[in-house]
């Protein structure tokens, strides 16, 4: 009997395929997103609209937190541990976590090394801005890519870069001669493996989610029509004034994310949506897209 | 081959539909293909995302993902009612077998379609996910399981195709099929061909 080969690893990403993945803080909010149709759950301390406001460090959630979490909902459930803190990772893999999501918005633990995911039997998530970062983190052991976009900021237009920035590097691939492709692979600075996988593939070898900045079905249908596999909202749902309305709605769109008149009609009398923070007015050091490389 | 020929004389295509809500969809889709492409038949493999979209089906596949969410999308979107009206073969693997039971250990939206009681999760969280060998057509399968259920009851008439440490992950009722494993991320198109040929005597 094997655990923890990359069969399953990436097996259990491709199976959130098409769904919604919600922040939530407390087993109530958990149940309110298993209950609207939450492919998964993220446990966390705080959402980051709130990290944000609170400045420090962030750190991974407290154990009780994620236990609490976990009973409360038959989903998967994730956490997120600090860019390169393999031993908070240790720590929530022990918890019986499903998956780990190493992430920007925490405080980077460290400024050289990423986490070896390949050592741990439960799957990674990681942000990535663009191709050579998602095949970095790819070569890593990560089983899953999201996009960085700027979390807890309520605006997609960060997410939306990433994602077109990632496919069109990947159209650019296709008619890229061997030759072509070494030189991909020297000026992203990732594996020629997987720059030439990447290639025959079309897409990343990994299940491909959308995140940071999503607020609203709209949104999450953009993310999708432009490829990909599924979105990760944070923020956008319990920062919300009708948090269970919008996370029923949110899934609806994702699901039907072509469907115009259906994204018209979930899009209806939602109540506000959370604030959202113009990019241009977060300082450069404070964008939290830039932690990792 | 004079059986299958014998099989399709009159029938000028099957279609099989795979559930487009959420899960491995793509996955299925692929084996589906190829497990056609194999058997050589005349056929179209359709993504069914509306109710409409199964009236066009002979015989459908719900896929991996999470029961909870599929569930509801069917119950919302019609699709649910239109299989059960239809009556057509419905395999489902992981997500999908828990959808086809009729009771689970959890209160959800359900099928209904195969008599057996699933447990969820049966064989643990992600970190208990397994790769291991099973039997099944009397010949040996790689089984992938990944949060996988297990099949705790099961009634009369379901026959049990595989089981793993004394635990049923794969059975056949009627004309459905359901697997606590992943077929679809293998390359063995044994368990989709013999779906293929429930459709088959299904349409005749």
């Amino acid at each position: 009997m094997l655990h923890g080969t990359t069969v399953l690893k990436e097996g259990f990403a491709k199976m959130t395929k098409g769904g919604v993945i919600m922040d939530v803080v407390n087993a109530e909010q958990a149940a309110i997103a298993e209950e609207a149709g939450a492919v998964s759950v993220m446990a966390l301390e705080r959402v980051p609209a709130d990290i944000r406001a609170a400045g420090g460090v962030a750190r991974m959630a407290d154990p009780s937190k994620v236990k609490e979490i976990l009973d409360a909902v038959s989903i998967p459930v994730m956490a997120k541990v600090r860019i390169g803190h393999f031993v908070e990772a240790q720590v929530i893999q022990s918890l019986g976590v499903d998956m780990i999501d190493e992430s920007e918005v925490l405080t980077p633990a460290d400024e050289n090394y990423h986490i070896d995911k390949t050592q741990f039997t439960i799957p990674f998530v990681c942000g990535a801005r663009n191709l050579g970062e998602a095949l970095r983190r790819i070569n890593e052991g990560a089983a899953m890519i999201r996009t960085k976009g700027e979390a807890g900021t309520g605006n997609v237009v960060e997410a939306v870069r990433h994602m077109r920035k990632i496919q069109s590097a990947i159209r650019e691939l296709k008619d890229k001669t061997e030759e072509e492709l070494w030189a991909v692979a020297r000026e992203t600075e990732s594996p020629l493996e997987l720059v030439k996988e990447t290639a025959k593939q079309g897409r990343l070898p990994v299940v491909n989610f959308a995140a940071g900045g999503i607020a609203t079905p709209a949104d999450a249908a953009l993310m999708m029509q432009l490829g990909a596999d599924g979105v990760f909202v944070g923020s956008g749902i319990f920062k919300s004034e009708n948090p269970e309305l919008v996370a029923k709605a949110i899934v609806q769109a994702t699901t039907h994310y072509k469907d115009a008149d259906l994204i018209a009609k979930v899009s209806t009398n939602l109540g506000e949506a959370m604030p959202g923070i113009d990019i241009g007015e977060i300082p450069e050091n404070e964008r939290l897209q830039e932690r990792g490389w | 081959m004079s059986t299958q020929a014998h099989r399709l004389e009159g029938i000028e295509m099957i279609r099989i539909g795979i559930l487009d809500l959420q899960g491995d969809v793509s996955e299925h889709f692929k084996i589906t293909e190829k497990s056609l492409k194999n058997m050589n038949i005349e056929s179209q493999v359709l993504k069914v995302k509306t109710a409409s979209d199964v009236s066009a089906c002979d015989g459908m596949i719900i896929s991996g993902g999470e029961s909870t969410v599929i569930g509801k999308l069917m119950e919302k979107t019609g699709i649910k009612k239109e299989i059960l009206t239809k009556k057509i073969p419905v395999m489902g693997t992981c997500a999908g077998m828990v959808l086809l039971s009729t009771k689970t250990d959890y209160e959800q939206s359900l099928l209904g379609l195969i008599d057996m009681k699933v447990k969820r999760n049966g064989f643990g969280r992600q970190r208990s996910s397994f790769e291991d060998e099973i039997e099944i057509f009397g010949g040996k399968y790689k089984g992938i399981f990944i949060r996988a259920p297990y099949v705790s009851e099961v009634g009369d008439d379901v026959e049990i195709l595989a089981s793993y440490q004394d635990k049923i992950v794969a059975v056949a009722f009627g004309n459905h099929i359901a697997t606590a494993f992943h077929p679809e991320l293998t390359d063995d198109t044994r368990i989709h061909e013999y779906f293929i040929k429930e459709v088959l005597n299904c349409v005749e």
